[in-house]
């Protein structure tokens, strides 16, 4: 490593990680000390109390049922938008007109696009017990022993939600697969055609290996963002009913905005941080080892 | 050589840009340096707030209602008129995200002079805020004011703790829980107006028997804990106990009529009277229902009413929800309000203006365009609906608690509602073992807001 | 013969029903903007609009959201966002990837860290400190911690890219005597061109319909974005459906745009000027 390079490599980095002290470690500093106490959010005034909020959250059985959902709900989508985002894209890929594959790129990626608002108010629009499309389609395709009010009950309340987080960030999955699969050598396709594989044989061999580096990144960052989840959920059930789509993220804003116990709030942030640290690294070695 | 002028030039490209922006943005920064005087500077408004009615004052103003800016901005005009050295800056802010914003501002000491906040839920702006100014002083010095309002109760519930005893909030509007009705429906079945729970009861077994839903309500916003809390409020005024003390957590939710309130509320659930799978339904939907007139009576608010009829070619009516045989309509008092920032510093031309929004000439112009509900005595709207709903406001028990609450009960609702929601949709689910959870939640609010 | 058409019609089918089911909601958006509230709320589920177009939404939606003002604000905002923004993960990312100084890793998964971070733990500070430099009710303030907040995906997606890259080429004009700028300027960035503009977009429509920070950060009227002039159509007890509609898709059109017109940087440009087929 020459000393330009080094020297370089520093000037380049300068200014994000300016940035990153100013709008990452300042603040992240900050909001560690005020875990430590009894901030309301609002006051400048506070007082230390040492462990006093991590005990409490430790001990708050709400806050561990919470962890639970928001795992499961983490896995699940993210499972669901790598291994159905790899499908896509490479049916995508695949199609031989050109028309329909722009089409389709074009519309997977729309629901990304899309503000959150919106999709929360047609979602919840189209799930709705009385009024809803889903319903009314089911009953018109004689399901209609299916229809329930999809949002209203405990036990499906949460898979929806699964299900419209999926719909609407597949397309980000799609769209990075996509664009990998184009910078694999058209040579590698040639020659596996001519060894005579067929489309599964394509996928499964030679496809997913040389994707590896991009599947760890679809991976890790649909892990984290449903780790985090909180907009979506909170505009289409507010948590409810009942508890059942109360994941870490909504907790957090409750205990920020409508308790002011800010201390607290940040805590479980940082608990919800570590959690996130914790998994992003796992998966990570993972990854790599299949790799190599 | 070639190689330095190219990080130069990348270099120079990013400070060109940077600088681009500053010069853009310096007719910005103006507003932005005019701002911070009144911030942070606390010496000099002290004197001026002295000679307060020769300086000229601005204040910030913070509400809620985007459509009702145009009226505001009226009334702010009329009030600037006649206070010639006071100028309004008005600022409006989303209803559900007013906390958050509120609690920005306050934190980083950019908060308004005068902002919204509901009367009846003032903790948490006094308790651990501490941000309302007290307004007692400014009631008594003047009587007139502190008695023009329509219930003399009114003010008190804006108090919020017995550590803090004072009036933080001055109502603007009323705004409380009304059943909104609709007139065809009721005549087409021959039904009145029920006067008693027991008559309520009647018309929504009616009502089911025609497939109409009778009642609908909002599982997902909460609705069925207020009705739930009204019942069992009634049955503790019943055995003498006000609604207070159970909210206190000095009663227990495991007494027998507590248990009662929720037994009735999910009855009355799984006999269908609220409307299909109320938990996935929200506010927007329940007027839905109404409009499409699939409901014959929806849970709403008294400010939703001249929203919603224009809408829907039957006629509307509202009324309270009616009392148990033998005893008074409860109408829970609670308004839409304003109240001053404890760090303004211009109270006194502050509780000028609130004069001015609870004035007579203020109070008739939105009563007559907005169709609000006055917070005065003796004033009308014009509207038959309405104004039936402010006699009988006017006359009607007066038990809502003087909360004073010790913590804030945000969260501790959420809770509580979750724990009601589970006991309501699963058919085994016991009673007795909901209320000790929600009273363990309950006690364990109470405990740690102590702290 | 007929069976490969068969197979053909019935993909073709399959193709348009999951056009349909992902496009559905878009186009509830797009067609019910031209409904009457009261017509919303009365069929909510239908699709197609019946009776009178009402374009009256659209002016309503211009004129009660201030897009006029507020459109040129979001453009400047995010323009300026996603030029800065770019050329600082740029440096940053290929730094990181290709010349990998001492102490990348740490550096690199200190940017991925904070992707992991909710907001309630940066917004208070955040908000602080912009105070403290005056930046308040600014667009520099709003456009500094919208980069600020974005660099940390931003890095981690061009740096994972910036790995795959060839060392051909760079081998080849290193052997010419072209020094690291030179490598950098004229080889390697066109060939991340398409990362690019995959961050650009994401970026774009992060930004252009951000509307928490701008509510907090900006309250002259004057300086808003457009999300925020959302919030006019909506009360506590009646929202404005039709023209509530027209507005998100008003907001919505131009992400759309940014996508048609970027997108082809990733899909076409991927096979210009590389040694790969």
């Amino acid at each position: 490593m020459t000393e330009r390079k080094t020297l370089m490599s520093y000037l380049f980095l300068l200014p994000a990680l300016l940035l990153f002290v100013a709008f990452f470690l300042y603040p992240v500093t900050t909001s560690i000390v005020r875990s430590f106490t009894d901030w309301n959010g609002f006051n400048a005034a506070f007082r230390w109390v040492g462990w006093r909020n991590y005990e409490t959250i430790w001990s708050d059985i709400h806050f561990w049922e919470s962890t639970g959902r928001t795992l499961k709900f983490a896995f699940i989508t993210t499972v669901a938008q790598t291994v159905l985002g790899f499908l896509i894209a490479f049916f995508i890929y695949s199609l031989v007109s050109e028309r329909w594959k722009k089409l389709l790129r074009v519309a997977i990626y729309t629901p990304v696009i899309l503000p959150g608002a919106v999709v929360s108010l047609l979602w919840v629009n189209m799930l709705s017990p009385n009024f809803g499309m889903v319903n009314e389609w089911l009953h018109k395709l004689g399901l209609g022993s299916f229809a329930r009010g999809w949002l209203g009950d405990p036990s499906t309340a949460m898979n929806m939600i699964m299900a419209v987080n999926t719909w609407k960030y597949i397309g980000l999955t799609v769209t990075f697969y996509i664009v990998a699969m184009l910078t694999i050598p058209k040579e590698v396709i040639e020659s596996a055609k001519i060894d005579g594989a067929g489309k599964t044989r394509m996928m499964w061999n030679i496809f997913r290996p040389l994707l590896t580096g991009i599947t760890e990144v679809n991976f890790i960052l649909s892990l984290i963002g449903g780790l985090k989840a909180f907009d979506l959920i909170y505009m289409m059930t507010g948590g409810g009913p009942g508890d059942s789509t109360t994941v870490l993220g909504i907790m957090v804003y409750r205990r920020a905005f409508l308790s002011f116990k800010f201390g607290e709030a940040i805590t479980m942030g940082i608990l919800l941080f570590i959690i996130i640290l914790v998994l992003t690294l796992i998966s990570r070695k993972l990854m790599a080892n299949r790799e190599g | 050589m070639k190689k330095m002028t190219k990080v130069w030039g990348v270099w120079s490209i990013c400070a060109a840009l940077i600088l681009m922006l500053a010069a853009c943005g310096s007719g910005n920064k103006e507003t932005g340096a005019t701002e911070s005087p009144v911030a942070t500077n606390a010496t000099e408004p002290a004197a001026s707030a002295s000679n307060s009615s020769t300086e000229q004052v601005t204040l910030k103003f913070l509400y809620i209602w985007p459509e009702f800016e145009d009226k505001m901005n009226e009334t702010i005009k009329n009030f600037e008129a006649a206070n010639p050295n006071i100028k309004i800056k008005p600022e409006i802010v989303p209803w559900d995200k007013v906390i958050e914003v509120l609690q920005t501002k306050v934190a980083s000491k950019q908060e308004p002079d005068i902002s919204f906040g509901w009367t009846h839920w003032m903790a948490p702006f006094v308790n651990e805020v501490d941000a309302a100014l007290p307004l007692d002083e400014y009631l008594n010095k003047d009587e007139a004011w502190k008695n023009s309002f329509v219930r003399n109760d009114l003010l008190a519930t804006s108090i919020v703790s017995p550590e803090k005893p004072y009036v933080s909030n001055i109502p603007f509007k009323l705004s409380f829980q009304v059943v909104i009705y609709n007139k065809k429906i009721f005549e087409d079945n021959q039904l009145q107006i029920p006067q008693t729970l027991e008559q309520f009861e009647m018309i929504m077994s009616t009502l089911a028997s025609k497939n109409i839903i009778p009642l609908a309500a909002s599982g997902k916003d909460g609705n069925l804990d207020i009705l739930k809390d009204s019942f069992a409020g009634m049955n503790f005024y019943r055995n003498g106990t006000a609604t207070g003390d159970w909210l206190k957590g000095e009663e227990s939710y495991s007494s027998p009529e507590y248990l009662a309130a929720m037994e009735f509320t999910k009855k009355w659930f799984n006999q269908g009277y609220f409307g299909k799978d109320s938990f996935a339904v929200g506010g927007d939907e329940v007027s839905n229902l109404l409009l499409s007139k699939k409901a014959a009576m929806v849970l709403g608010n008294n400010n939703q009413i001249s929203a919603l009829q224009p809408q829907i070619d039957d006629e509307l009516g509202a009324f309270l929800f009616p009392a148990p045989e033998g005893m008074k309509a409860q109408a829970p008092l609670t308004a839409d309000g304003f109240f001053v920032l404890k760090a303004s510093k211009h109270p006194e031309e502050s509780v000028t203006f609130l004069k001015y929004l609870t004035s007579q000439e203020n109070q008739k112009l939105w009563a007559e365009s907005t169709q609000s509900m006055p917070v005065l005595k003796d004033l009308k709207t014009g509207n038959e609906t309405i104004d039936t709903l402010i006699d009988q406001v006017a006359s009607s028990a007066s038990d809502y608690p003087k909360q004073q609450l010790s913590y804030n009960p945000g969260e501790l609702a959420k809770l509580l509602q979750a724990s009601f929601a589970e006991y309501l949709l699963k058919s085994d689910a016991d009673v007795k073992s909901t209320a000790e959870k929600m009273e363990k939640d309950h006690r364990n609010a109470i405990n740690s807001g102590k702290q | 013969m007929s069976r490969n058409r068969l197979a053909q019609w019935s993909n073709y089918v399959l193709l348009s029903l999951i056009t349909l089911i992902i496009l559905y909601p878009m186009l509830y958006m797009i067609l019910n903007s031209l409904r009457s509230t009261k017509d919303i709320m009365l069929f909510p589920t239908r699709l197609w609009p019946t009776g009178k177009l009402q374009w009256m939404n659209y002016a309503d939606a211009f004129h009660i959201g201030k897009v006029s003002v507020y459109f040129l604000n979001s453009v400047t905002v995010t323009g300026a966002t996603l030029l800065i923004q770019l050329i600082v993960v740029t440096l940053a990312a290929y730094a990181l990837g290709k010349w990998k100084p001492p102490g990348y890793q740490i550096l690199f998964f200190l940017f991925l860290a904070t992707l992991m971070i909710t907001s309630e733990m940066t917004t208070i500070p955040v908000f602080l400190m912009l105070r403290q430099f005056d930046l308040l009710n600014t667009h520099q303030g709003l456009i500094l911690a919208y980069v600020g907040g974005g660099i940390g995906m931003a890095i981690y997606l061009i740096k994972n890219f910036v790995d795959t890259l060839p060392k051909e080429m760079e081998e080849a004009a290193k052997i010419d005597g072209a020094g690291l700028l030179r490598i950098f300027w004229s080889i390697d960035l066109p060939l991340i061109v398409p990362v690019l503009a995959v961050v650009s977009i994401m970026s774009f429509v992060g930004v252009w319909s951000e509307f928490f920070w701008a509510l907090i950060t900006i309250s002259e009227d004057r300086l808003k974005t457009l999300p925020l002039g959302l919030l006019n159509f909506q009360s506590q007890y009646n929202t404005n459906y039709g023209v509530l509609l027209a507005g998100l898709t008003i907001v919505t059109i131009p992400s759309m745009l940014v996508y048609l017109l970027f997108s082809r940087y990733f899909i076409e440009g991927m096979t210009a000027g590389s040694i790969k087929g």
